[in-house]
Parts: C-alpha cells; structure tokens; sequence
C-alpha cells in the first residue's frame, strides 16, 4: 500500500462504519478523560483551603492568574497526547489485516449486455446462429475498447436475438458508454448485427480499500470457504455479478408445495447472470445442501390508481411524481419479496411523497390474466411490478 | 376619595411580598476576589510566588489580559486581545486597541465596576505615551489609576521585553516593582 498522508483517515471510517452496527462488541476508550472537565477539577483542586484552615494560595479560579494558565496548558498537553491512544494508526490496521493473509482485490472489469441478432434468412430457414466463447466486440467510439462476452450462446427457433453478459476489457468504474456503441464484431455465421442495448449489469470495481478488506476478511472469517448459514447464501450471492436483488428460501422448492430440508434456493432478480454464477455458488454451498438458483417471477400489475395531490401539483407533476415512488419503492428491484399487503406498500410509498396528500381509490389486478391481487396466490419469490398500463388518475 | 387614590398609587409600588425597599448586601472588602499567582512578574528569589489579592489582584488581571493574545489559550480562546492587522500609523491614541482592551477588562476581570482608558503623551518629558486605565472597583467609588508606558507593553507584547515593562507599571503613582526583585 502506498504512503497515506492522514494516518488516521482510515480508521476514523472504519470506527464510524463499526459504529453504526448496533450489536457489535463495544469498544471503551482508552483515554477517556474530557480537557475542559479535567481543568475544572484542577482549578476545583487548587483552591481548597490548606489543611490549618486557611485560604489557599490559589482561591481565585479566573483564568487570569499563573495557575490557571499552568492547569489548562497541563490539561489540554496531557489531551494532545492522550488522544492518540484512541486512535489506531494507518499501519497498524495493515498488520492486521496481514496476519489475516488478506489479499487487497485488484480493479474489476465492468460487465454490460451485448445483443447478438440472427439474420432473417437463417431465421426462415430455422438455421441456429452458433454464438462461440468468447467474442470480442469492439467499441465504435474508442478503438481499444472491447466487450468480451463471457458466455456463449445459440439462437434458434423462432428467436431473432440472444442477450449475452460481456466484461469490457478495462477495469475500474465504467465510464460513460452508448447504447450501440459496441458494433464492431467479428464475423459470425448467421449472426447480422451485434450491439450493446446499454444495461450495464456491473459497474466495475476501482481498487479495494482497506474498509472494504477489513469487511472481506471478516465475511471470510464468518463464513470459511463455506456457505453454511442462510445470511452466508445471502452475502454471497449478492456479492456476485448481476445481482441487484435476492433472497434465501431454505427448504423451498419453487413450483411445489412441498418442503426439502436439504434444498436451499436463492432467488435473484435480475436473472441474467444465473448461468454464469451458478457453478460459483454451488461449489461454495456447504456439504449437504442442494442448491437451486432461480430468477425472481415478476407479476406484472396494472389496475387503477386514483391520487390526490396538492393545489399547486399539476397533473404532469402529479403523474411524475407518482411514478418516481413507484420506481423508487415498489418496482424491482426495491420493493418486497412476496409481499402480502402489496396495496398497503403501495400507498404508504405513495402518501410519503410531498405534493401528494391521498390515496382514495387503488385497485389492482394481474396485468395479464385480470385476476384481482386479493385472489393471488402470493409467493416468497415473487416481486410485483407495477406496468405502464395502470391507470393512474390525479384529483384535487 | 383623595385620600383612597394616593394609598393606591403608594401602594401599587410595592412588591407583592416582602419589604417595600429590598436589602441588598454590598461588600466591603475585595475579600471575595481571593487569591491568585500573577504572571507579573511571576516569581522572585527572594519573595517566592507571586500571590497577590484585592487591588493587586485587580491589577494583575488588568495586564494579564493586556498582555495575551486572543486564540491562544485551548481553554479559553476569547481570551485577550485580537491582533490589529495594521499597526497605527499616529502615534497618538490608537483608538480600536483603547476600545479592544476595555471590552476585555470589562469581560474577564472580576470586582470591577467601571473602566475608561486613556492615553496621555508627554512631549515635553521625553515623547513617551502614558497609558492610564482608570478603574473603579465594586465596594466602593474608588478611582484607581493603573499607569505603564505604551512602547514598553508593546515592547513586551512583541519582543518580550517584560522586564522593563513591568519595572515601568505604577497604580496610583507607586510602582508596583518592589515585588519584582
């Protein structure tokens, strides 16, 4: 690690960081004395009578006199040196971390999707486009950009195209990129037009830092090698690329009603990188468990949404203002895993929003099959989306 | 009728409890001020410590608020006076450190009633500039007269020239240096 110029810097985030875990083992100072209390005690000292009965020497507690100036510069030297003892430097949390044996993680690639499109000849003529691993795609805009899919892929059917996860093949945070950006393909039987539709499933990791390690080790340290508790899967799979959102249902098998107590399934939305990250999961899954990744179902929900707002909200604010909570709240990926009381969620993200006073009326039904959602059978690995095809009516 | 009208207004005067005229208890003696060590000068082989009290202690505290500057105590950083930015280019009465170091007398030393400062030069003696901090303590309308010469606390507030500034110290016409040996 190179020089740091505050060798304090780090732990002051570290301590705020551990600060904010309430159940975590508290840590007493070591010098805990306060300087201005410790002068008053000083100067409380001083003008005790002596031990005859007579007036002390040093009465007078203002800050004019010599004694004064003596006890507050004894003080606030004895604070200056004391405050260090609280204080880990720089180094220190280092060696630490090395006896650990961590290893600081370099840079990440940043991971986007590349769309691969069959030619409309091959698709007539049911030829399947072969998509090999991997394809370099290079970028229009900057030469020595590429995206290298990580996957490969066929496209056959009826299919016109194939969404395949691609790093770029520099690390770090992503810049700026374009939707289409990312054309430059080599040729590829039956495949017309390869491009980048701009999602960006990972954005890249710059160097670690030492919080950031601190925080793996100790994940590593709680874990092992292993994925044992149901907060283990959890941390895990959410460490892994392309996860915005998951769950743990232990002893669930989705699609049955039946329980298995050695299956545990992790649902994740969004589902694209499953594929990639399922053989990474299940060789870290603890002896006796089964493993099943799923993607998250999504219930697309429509319905009629009537909103009061403020005088002074106009209906385009209005709508704005009622979409943004919705995307912000209850759409994938926030909002609840199989929430039951999904119209509550709904309206109390809604009512949060300043500019909107009520909820009056809100009915919802399945967006496709019109089944109101008080019918629906509501499941842990369902997440509800609210569609464009609601109707959402703004009133005064 | 006349009579009833006078009571009241008498009356409407008067505190709901108690006496008509409240006692108030003054002090007769600087006794409450206490004891406390000078830093001018601070000590002596001869005499020790300098303990000072009453009138003395006053004094004391007079200069030890003239002679610090603001900011630097931990404990009490508005403690003194701020530096000026320029030094006063006439050499008579620099005005804002007059007013500074009276809103300071007034603000950290105890016992006194009242305090004016003036500045007096000398042509004729020997150019020099009399500073007079007329100060009235709280027992009584006593008027005392703390007087040093304005180079020489200059001269101690940059070069540390403390010896010849508190040599230069007198209240009320006598000097103060016998304690300083």
């Amino acid at each position: 690690m190179e020089f740091y110029p505050n060798q304090y810097s780090e732990h002051y985030s570290l301590m705020d960081f551990f600060s904010k875990e309430d159940r975590n083992i508290p840590a007493v100072k070591l010098y805990n004395y306060d300087y201005e209390a410790l002068y008053a005690a000083m100067m409380d000292r001083l003008a005790q009578p002596m031990p005859d009965g007579s007036p002390s020497m040093f009465s007078s507690k203002s800050p004019n006199s010599a004694h004064s100036r003596f006890a507050e510069v004894s003080a606030f030297e004895q604070e200056l040196l004391g405050r260090e003892m609280n204080l880990m430097p720089y180094m220190v949390w280092v060696n630490v971390m090395r006896m650990y044996g961590t290893e600081v993680m370099p840079p990440d690639y940043p991971v986007i999707t590349l769309t691969f499109e069959r030619s409309e000849q091959a698709r007539i003529a049911q030829i399947d486009a072969e998509i090999p691993f991997p394809v370099e795609v290079r970028s229009t805009r900057d030469p020595s950009l590429s995206a290298i899919t990580l996957d490969e892929g066929v496209i056959t059917g009826q299919e016109k195209f194939i969404t395949l996860p691609a790093r770029l093949n520099r690390m770090g945070i992503i810049g700026s990129i374009m939707p289409g950006e990312f054309s430059n393909a080599p040729p590829l039987p039956f495949v017309e037009r390869v491009y980048n539709d701009g999602t960006i499933i990972f954005e890249g990791s710059e160097q670690e830092t030492l919080k950031e390690a601190v925080l793996r080790t100790r994940r590593r340290i709680r874990r092992g090698d292993r994925n044992t508790t149901m907060r283990d899967y959890y941390e895990d799979i959410l460490e892994k690329v392309g996860v915005k959102k998951a769950t743990v249902l232990p002893g669930v098998h989705i699609g049955t009603k039946s329980t298995n107590n050695s299956l545990v399934t992790l649902v994740v939305y969004p589902g694209d990188t499953i594929k990639v990250i399922r053989p990474e999961v299940e060789a870290r899954s603890h002896t006796t468990d089964q493993i099943d990744i799923q993607a998250a179902q999504i219930i697309p929900i429509s319905g009629r949404i009537d909103v009061r707002v403020d005088a002074y909200v106009t209906p385009e604010l209005g709508y704005d203002l009622a979409a943004r909570a919705i995307m912000d709240n209850i759409n994938p990926p926030n909002g609840k895993w199989g929430d039951r009381n999904f119209s509550l969620s709904l309206v109390t993200a809604l009512e949060r929003v300043e500019g909107i006073v009520a909820t009056p009326f809100v009915s919802l039904v399945h967006a496709e099959t019109k089944v109101p959602l008080s019918e629906l059978e509501i499941y842990p690995w369902q997440l509800f989306s609210i569609q464009q095809s609601t109707q959402l009516n703004i009133i005064y | 009728m006349f009579i009833c009208l006078r009571q009241r207004m008498y009356n409407s005067y008067l505190p709901y409890y108690g006496d008509p005229e409240p006692t108030v208890i003054f002090p007769d003696t600087l006794d409450f001020l206490g004891n406390s060590w000078a830093i001018i000068p601070a000590s002596s082989r001869k005499y020790g410590i300098n303990v000072v009290s009453g009138i003395h202690k006053m004094v004391a505290d007079i200069i030890s608020v003239a002679l610090e500057r603001r900011g630097h105590r931990p404990i009490h950083p508005s403690y003194g006076l701020a530096p000026l930015l320029f030094e006063p280019l006439s050499q008579i009465a620099p005005q804002a450190w007059i007013h500074e170091l009276k809103t300071q007398i007034e603000l950290w030393v105890e016992g006194i009633e009242s305090v004016t400062i003036n500045l007096v030069s000398d042509y004729d003696m020997d150019n020099s500039l009399q500073v007079q901090i007329i100060f009235v303590p709280k027992i009584a309308p006593d008027q005392n007269v703390l007087s040093f010469d304005y180079y020489s606390y200059q001269g101690a507030d940059w070069d540390k020239g403390i010896e010849e500034f508190a040599a230069g110290i007198a209240l009320n016409g006598e000097y103060l240096l016998p304690i300083a040996a």
